[in-house]
């Protein structure tokens, strides 16, 4: 390339280009490293002007290995000077070394490894503090608001299932409902649904709403493990954990969207998986918690859901499951039933009733002969009444 | 004092008509280094680093494209992109899901309600993508300068997204419409046909519209202040792509009639429709290769219609006393686009395989028995050690898969004619102030 070399480079004159930045041709200009800065002449027309070191940025860091320099200078808008050949730019290196890639990496780096800093901390300070934002929004939702989102996932987590509207059925169920929601002591009424659906489950979602299945009523031995499962539903409920759920997922995958440049993938979704799997178990230990203080409330015995765990808990040792997949327990929503079992045996004991007389019991367990098709866009006008 | 003009490229006094010689710097950096780094930087904030990765990617692409042996400047920023993004998250994206979360709310179990809500936010975003190309080219040319004269795009980005949109979505809203039409006055296997037959001949619309667009994007092309002109008609093109489609076509119904007699020869099909237990692993691995390479064969000859897509829009686009020409095969730009996957899915692969060492080695396993705490941190850095590796290694395999294409685009292309460099001027349009954020959410910015 076009470069020359004679005595130190103080005094060598190395072959440039120089474009005024207003058009796009170029004069050959000579350059020579001076004390101060560079000093360039230009051919024709001859002029002579200093661009001084502090002034130089470089189109690409400097390198060893660079077999040219494209330069410019803050004082000098729009111009540039291209000078090829590798002696120019390795000795510029020695008279400017912010050009150097070392320096540029490390500049570059600089405020970056601050961030690291930045969001290591900030999410350790949250972590510490307890603090959830997405309970702060959930708290703040509209009733109304919360009502719909429960309905929308009732609607969906139910297609194909028919309701159960047994009259007397209902009445057991309105007495139970009215018996634990007044135990809760926040006013708050909950609407409380059976589907005729095989599978032993019952669920809380937005809204102060429950879905419970007549798998699970069917296979319930007693009205106060009902009972007990119906007060964890409400410490949901209380603890507004639905509508937190929803809204830190959104938050999260939102959040992944904006920090990937809107192409998340699956990699992302393992983390938002990890992000919320510890919130869902402490949310079952606070909704435990509840439901023990519910049911002493209601002056209902703990120990149907002392019982319920304890079934659970065979149910899961009979469970067939590999060994080796029952160690990933961490991607379990719930903690581990024995320790749930132990939380219930560890409460004083005192004066109950049972949830419900026999009759009634029998007739809430009755509940699915009549079962109705569900009305997906219907909220009942009267929350505190089961849905006909 | 001595001067050496061994570079005839560069020494001497550039005469104003002048050639230009395209060059790939033939010693460039392979790009590792940095996508290394980049990947690390994108693991320490979350991400949020990518768009400043993706400007220092681009920083070298565009240093490595040489004119008359003068490197090209990219002199965008990462900030520019980032807030660019930003703004389209805000304006784009999160109206778009708190539509949908409010149509779900407002409209509980209404299925006609969504579909439609979805069919208005696919239409809008269709739209919205063509936009985001013009968008996208526009910032970037306004960040290309040589000798210190940026490149523009002038013209309007609504334009362009309106030609991308109704010539794919007019042809598509004809079809639909006659073949509903047919389905209800004579039957519907007759509007079915039309349907499926309506929209196989739809394709035939595809190098008249690339040739539209291809046109609006040059003839609103700016290098100073000089403009970029296009020439070309589509017809050259059909050649080409009737070779592309029919040869595709074949090359499927032969897979699909190979497949068929394979099942039937080794008595899996008879299986199957008896007792619809599934073909055996051997069976299953030959369907594997056969259709491995129905889609081999199918990207060759894509590639060939592309690469003669390429040349064709190149041969017709002109500067000022000169024409480019390229020369980009239909082989060779099948392989690259291949061997680019293929390094992708190996870095990614690689990465697992680490990981998975890793975890081994470490015996990092969440164990029953162990306290919450404990295992939420095993699973943790269980997640820590295969993401970290696979990001690491995607941004290698991605800046160096984008510096093997930018090569062999740059290298394959040249400029024939002269042309009067010291009469270009510096372009006086105001350049557009943010990065191209509808093309990041769209994930259609190639570099």
């Amino acid at each position: 390339m076009a470069s020359s070399a004679a005595g130190s480079d103080d005094h060598i004159e190395y072959y440039a280009r120089f474009s005024d930045g207003k058009s796009a041709g170029a004069r050959d200009a000579t350059v020579t490293l001076g004390l101060s800065g560079l000093e360039i002449v230009q051919a024709s027309p001859h002029v002579r002007e200093v661009w001084s070191y502090a002034n130089l940025r470089s189109g690409e860091p400097l390198r060893e290995r660079a077999v040219d320099a494209l330069l410019r200078s803050t004082a000098s808008a729009g111009a540039s000077l291209f000078v090829p050949g590798q002696p120019f730019a390795a000795a510029l290196m020695m008279r400017a070394p912010h050009l150097t890639a070392r320096a540029e990496r490390w500049r570059h780096a600089r405020p970056w490894i601050g961030l690291a800093v930045v969001i290591a901390a900030t999410g350790a300070a949250v972590y510490v503090s307890g603090w959830s934002p997405a309970r702060a929004i959930a708290t703040g939702l509209p009733d109304s608001w919360r009502q719909r989102l429960g309905q929308q996932a009732i609607t969906s987590m139910t297609e194909g299932y028919k309701k159960c509207v047994d009259p007397r059925g209902l009445d057991a169920l309105r007495s139970l409902n009215d018996r634990l929601a007044d135990a809760t002591g926040t006013g708050r009424p909950f609407t409380i649904v059976v589907y005729d659906w095989p599978l032993t489950n019952a669920f809380a979602v937005p809204g102060d709403q429950i879905v419970m299945t007549q798998g699970l009523l069917a296979k319930a031995e007693s009205a106060d493990e009902v009972a007990g499962v119906l007060a964890h539903e409400m410490g949901h409920g209380i603890e507004l954990h639905p509508e937190t759920g929803i809204i830190r997922a959104v938050g999260l995958a939102a959040a992944v969207e904006l920090m990937m440049g809107g192409s998340s993938g699956g990699l992302a979704n393992i983390g938002l998986i990890l992000a919320q799997l510890g919130s869902t178990r402490t949310a079952e230990r606070e909704a435990d918690l509840q439901a023990l203080r519910v049911l002493r409330q209601a002056q209902i015995s703990p120990a149907g859901l002392g019982n319920f765990f304890k079934r659970m808990l065979a149910l899961e040792k009979k469970d067939d499951m590999p060994s080796q997949l029952k160690q990933f327990d961490i991607l379990s929503t719930h903690p581990p039933t024995e320790e749930r079992r132990a939380l219930v045996e560890r409460q004083e004991p005192y004066a109950a009733t049972s949830a419900l007389s026999k009759a009634a019991w029998n007739d809430l367990k009755g509940i699915c002969a009549i079962t109705v098709e569900a009305d997906p866009v219907r909220t009942p006008a009267d929350p505190r009444q089961p849905a006909p | 004092m001595s001067m050496d003009h061994a570079d005839p490229m560069i020494s001497g006094v550039e005469r104003s008509q002048s050639t230009i010689e395209i060059t790939f710097d033939p010693g460039a950096d392979r790009l590792i280094g940095l996508g290394f780094t980049n990947g690390i930087l994108q693991v320490l904030t979350l991400g949020i680093y990518s768009a400043w990765a993706k400007t220092e990617v681009r920083r070298k692409l565009w240093s490595f494209t040489r004119l008359n042996g003068e490197p090209l400047e990219y002199t965008g920023t990462g900030r520019e992109l980032f807030i660019g993004f930003l703004i389209v998250f805000a304006v784009v994206l999160l109206p778009t899901f708190v539509g949908g979360a409010a149509i779900s709310i407002l409209f509980p179990g209404r299925a006609d309600a969504v579909t439609a809500y979805q069919l208005a936010v696919y239409t809008l975003f269709l739209f919205l993508v063509g936009t985001a190309f013009y968008r996208a080219q526009r910032y970037r040319l306004s960040r290309t300068q040589w000798r210190g004269i940026r490149g523009a795009l002038v013209g309007s980005a609504g334009q362009y997204g309106w030609t991308y949109f109704w010539t794919l979505a007019g042809p598509a809203v004809f079809i639909t419409a006659a073949a509903l039409l047919a389905a209800w006055s004579i039957g519907p296997d007759v509007g079915g046909t039309i349907l499926l037959i309506g929209f196989i001949a739809a394709l035939w619309i595809l190098p008249w519209r690339a040739n539209k667009l291809q046109r609006m994007m040059t003839d609103a092309t700016r290098f100073g202040d000089r403009p970029v002109t296009y020439t070309g008609t589509p017809g050259p093109l059909y050649a080409r792509y009737l070779y592309a489609w029919a040869g595709s076509a074949m090359v499927i119904l032969a897979g699909i009639a190979i497949s068929v007699q394979m099942f039937i020869a080794s008595g899996a099909f008879q299986v199957w429709t008896q007792t619809k237990q599934l073909p055996s692993l051997e069976d299953g691995a030959k369907l594997a290769a056969v259709w491995i390479s129905v889609l081999a064969l199918c990207a060759t000859i894509t590639a060939s219609y592309r690469a003669s897509q390429i040349r064709h829009f190149a041969r017709h686009t002109h500067f000022d006393g000169a024409s480019f020409r390229s020369n980009v095969s239909g082989p060779r730009l099948a392989w690259l686009i291949l061997s680019n996957w293929l390094l992708r899915i190996g870095a990614i692969a690689t990465a697992i395989s680490a990981g998975s060492v890793l975890i081994y080695v470490t015996g990092a396993i969440p164990k029953a028995g162990t306290t919450d705490a404990a295992r939420i941190g095993t699973a943790t850095l269980d997640v820590i050690f295969i993401v970290v590796p696979m990001v690491v290694m995607s941004a290698v395999a991605t800046a160096f898969a984008q510096f093997r294409s930018t090569r062999y685009l740059v290298a394959s292309l040249s400029l024939d004619g002269v042309v009067d460099i010291d009469t270009i001027m510096q372009n006086q349009d105001a350049a557009p102030k943010r990065g191209e954020g509808l093309a990041q959410v769209f994930d259609i910015d190639g570099f």
